[in-house]
């Protein structure tokens, strides 16, 4: 009855949800079978690792409304993305090679994790930026040009993120 | 024909973008800068190519799945750079030619 209980809370929900959607994208024909085998074993594998699963607390977007501004987010994040190739292209082409290397520290602002490993790969995706390190006090962050270093204060995956972490 | 079109001007952009990469990476001084060029020209060229072929397959199954390949590129390819960088940083490979202190 315990186990009965804890499936339908969102911890596990999500997770056995998640499984069994990429189970029916991956059967080659979806039948009656196909899908009790899929929720089968998608229940045993949640159930097995119920203590490796986050809580829900450690994931921002378990919640709805986070769910939908991390999607407006990521649609923003591609024109970034478009954006930092176009310049990386402009740089390796240019028969000069315009860089000027340094590394730069952040300051930690966040104390989710979650929201550390977003924050991370966006800057790592972004204009002329990429993490090297994540200590416990500040962030440490490669840039390759001048601009991009100053394009890092207050830049929108930072207001971004300090908003979500916010709103917690 | 124009599905087509925008299927192949998608699939020589990310050609391009993976040219650029990898010129990049030949060009580049030191590991840091040429991860610059390699995480961001490789997630995107393979996402222009990944799109392009699900523009040229429909709605279909084998969409969702290279949907679901590009999730993971998406996410897995600037973890693996973050990685990569951070071994550079703590085995203490200096950058070459540039003024390496930490700016605050």
């Amino acid at each position: 009855m315990r186990m009965y209980k804890n499936i339908t809370s969102k911890k596990m929900a999500i997770p056995f949800l998640l499984l069994l959607s990429f189970w029916l994208v991956l059967t080659p024909n979806i039948t009656v079978e196909s899908i009790i085998i899929g929720m089968i074993v998608s229940a045993l594998v949640v159930l097995y690792s119920q203590n490796l699963l986050f809580e829900k607390q450690e994931i921002p977007i378990y919640k709805m409304a986070n769910f939908i501004n991390m999607i407006k987010f990521i649609g923003v994040l591609i024109v970034e993305v478009f954006k930092a190739n176009i310049d990386v292209a402009k740089i390796v082409l240019n028969p000069s090679l315009p860089i000027q290397p340094h590394f730069i520290k952040v300051p930690m602002m966040l104390k989710n994790d979650f929201n550390k490993v977003i924050y991370g790969n966006s800057v790592t995706l972004t204009p002329g930026t990429l993490t090297v390190d994540i200590t416990e006090d500040a962030f440490i962050i490669h840039a390759l040009t001048n601009d991009a270093a100053e394009a890092m204060e207050n830049s929108f995956i930072e207001q971004w993120i300090i908003k979500q972490e916010d709103e917690q | 024909m124009l599905i087509n079109g925008v299927a192949i001007i998608m699939l020589i952009g990310g050609a391009f973008f993976f040219l650029v990469g990898t010129i990049g990476l030949i060009r580049l001084p030191d590991a840091f800068t040429r991860m610059h060029a390699t995480t961001k020209c490789d997630t995107l060229g393979a996402g222009m190519i990944l799109v392009s072929l699900m523009i040229n397959q429909g709605f279909h199954m084998i969409s969702v799945k290279l949907f679901i390949i590009l999730l993971f590129i998406l996410v897995t390819n600037p973890t693996a750079a973050h990685i990569i960088a951070k071994a550079a940083y703590n085995s203490q490979h200096m950058p070459t030619d540039v003024d390496s202190s930490i700016k605050e």
